[in-house]
């Protein structure tokens, strides 16, 4: 299926340092149907860059690996939650850490929902095609357009 | 034990009696205080080593389920091309190199994973060791994968004689060095081994260190890079790695009942310091 990928819908950023699961969040995205534009940040350092250094750019929602190169995922959505413009910003995770100090850190911290890797490929990819369409299909994100519909204007 | 007996009635205590029954009372005291103190040290070893136990496991888990993923999913992949009929293509030949690089890296991650617990476990065999043997056996231990490299190591003053278990310091070593050379990105790799002069006498601290010009570490990691599996770097980045170099290093000094750190400048080079406690030193030719 081809898709493409449309500048009116706000992109996602993804921030996982492995190209393998990016490919799979990718592949994912494309069977949901969804048009956004992913954005692959590959540490915590590169994600800043994206959130903090390019203020314009609106973003659905942030993919967050947890156990990243250098600081981990906790730190970046400290300090997302701090950041005056990127405060809203729903963030996912997406780790391969069942530990419950992780998972509870992380919604102390004001984590939206929180998600394990599995390593059965089929069962991850439903999990990952069923985040994006709840994320871009039901739920009505922060500063979404709704005046025309009703709707968020998300496919 | 003093003990009397008196019938009747008991001659009045002297002053120097109740002073000295104080003085008991006193010492007993002393004596139930410090049993409390050592067994709430105790307890609190054990809330920890049972906590790191638990941390362990899970970063053990989700470190090694990585590759496993990996695998799994091209797997799937190739059952799915079969299905269809489809002959193995470029892409398929690229999947199955991946997965068998994946099954190394799990094979060098659970390799990586038994040293370290084992470290933990063995006890040390001290004795009085010449360091200048045990550096150069490091170096030499590396020189396959130093080899190609523009390094130069300095040793400023020959290193002393000290009490310490020389497999495992020959470790510090290496994996320090190794590092050094590794995290560098200058055309002249600089490498410095040298120690600090002992503060004071006999039971004085040894503190060694490891210098090199490579690209440093931000001060906000002091804690992370000692930690298991632990990378500041993606995957392959500076020859890749599994992250569990100085996380053995600092278990390897702790034994030694040191402590390890690092000072640094981002893209001028970084300083990694370990003492080995009751070392007792001999200066070379002394």
């Amino acid at each position: 299926m081809t898709l493409l990928v449309r500048s009116d819908l706000p992109p996602i950023l993804v921030v996982d340092d492995s190209d393998e699961d990016f490919d799979t969040v990718s592949l994912a995205a494309r069977r949901a149907g969804i048009g956004n534009l992913l954005v692959h940040a590959m540490d915590a350092d590169d994600a800043r860059r994206q959130l903090f250094a390019v203020p314009g750019v609106d973003y659905a929602f942030m993919l967050l690996d947890c156990n990243l190169p250098g600081e981990d995922g906790l730190t970046l959505l400290e300090e997302v939650r701090r950041h005056p413009q990127r405060r809203t910003l729903p963030v996912i995770v997406l780790t391969a850490s069942i530990n419950p100090r992780d998972r509870d850190a992380f919604y102390a911290a004001g984590g939206n929902a929180y998600h394990v890797k599995l390593v059965n490929f089929g069962e991850g990819l439903a999990n990952l095609e069923s985040i994006f369409r709840y994320w871009l299909t039901h739920v009505v994100l922060p500063g979404a357009d709704t005046s025309s519909t009703g709707k968020p204007l998300c496919p | 034990m003093w003990q009397e007996e008196v019938r009747g009635r008991a001659e009045p205590w002297k002053p120097v009696e109740i002073e000295a029954a104080k003085n008991l009372r006193l010492l007993m005291l002393d004596v139930v205080v410090a049993r409390a103190e050592q067994l709430a040290a105790l307890n609190t070893d054990l809330v920890r080593s049972n906590d790191e136990l638990d941390a362990f496991a899970y970063v053990a888990g989700h470190d090694l389920k990585e590759p496993l993923r990996g695998i799994h999913k091209y797997a799937h992949f190739l059952l799915e091309e079969t299905k269809a009929g489809r002959p193995l293509d470029a892409q398929g030949r690229e999947r199955i190199d991946a997965m068998l690089r994946l099954t190394v890296r799990m094979d060098s991650l659970l390799d990586a994973l038994l040293h370290f617990s084992r470290v933990g476990r063995l006890s040390l065999a001290r004795q009085p060791i010449a360091l200048g043997d045990v550096v150069a056996e490091a170096t030499d231990m590396l020189g396959a994968s130093l080899l190609g490299r523009d390094i130069d190591v300095q040793i400023p003053r020959p290193l002393p004689t000290i009490s310490c278990d020389r497999i495992r310091v020959r470790e510090v070593f290496a994996n320090l060095i190794s590092n050094a050379a590794k995290y560098n990105d200058k055309p002249q790799r600089h490498i410095e081994i040298g120690y600090l002069d002992p503060v004071d006498g006999a039971d004085a601290v040894s503190t060694f260190y490891v210098r090199d010009n490579g690209i440093g570490i931000d001060t906000k990691h002091s804690e992370r890079v000692f930690m298991m599996f632990k990378r500041l770097h993606t995957r392959d980045a500076y020859g890749g790695g599994s992250g569990a170099g100085l996380a053995i290093v600092k278990k390897l000094v702790e034994q030694h009942n040191g402590h390890s750190w690092f000072t640094s400048e981002l893209g001028v080079g970084t300083t990694f310091y370990f003492t080995l406690i009751g070392a007792g030193m001999t200066q070379p030719g002394a």
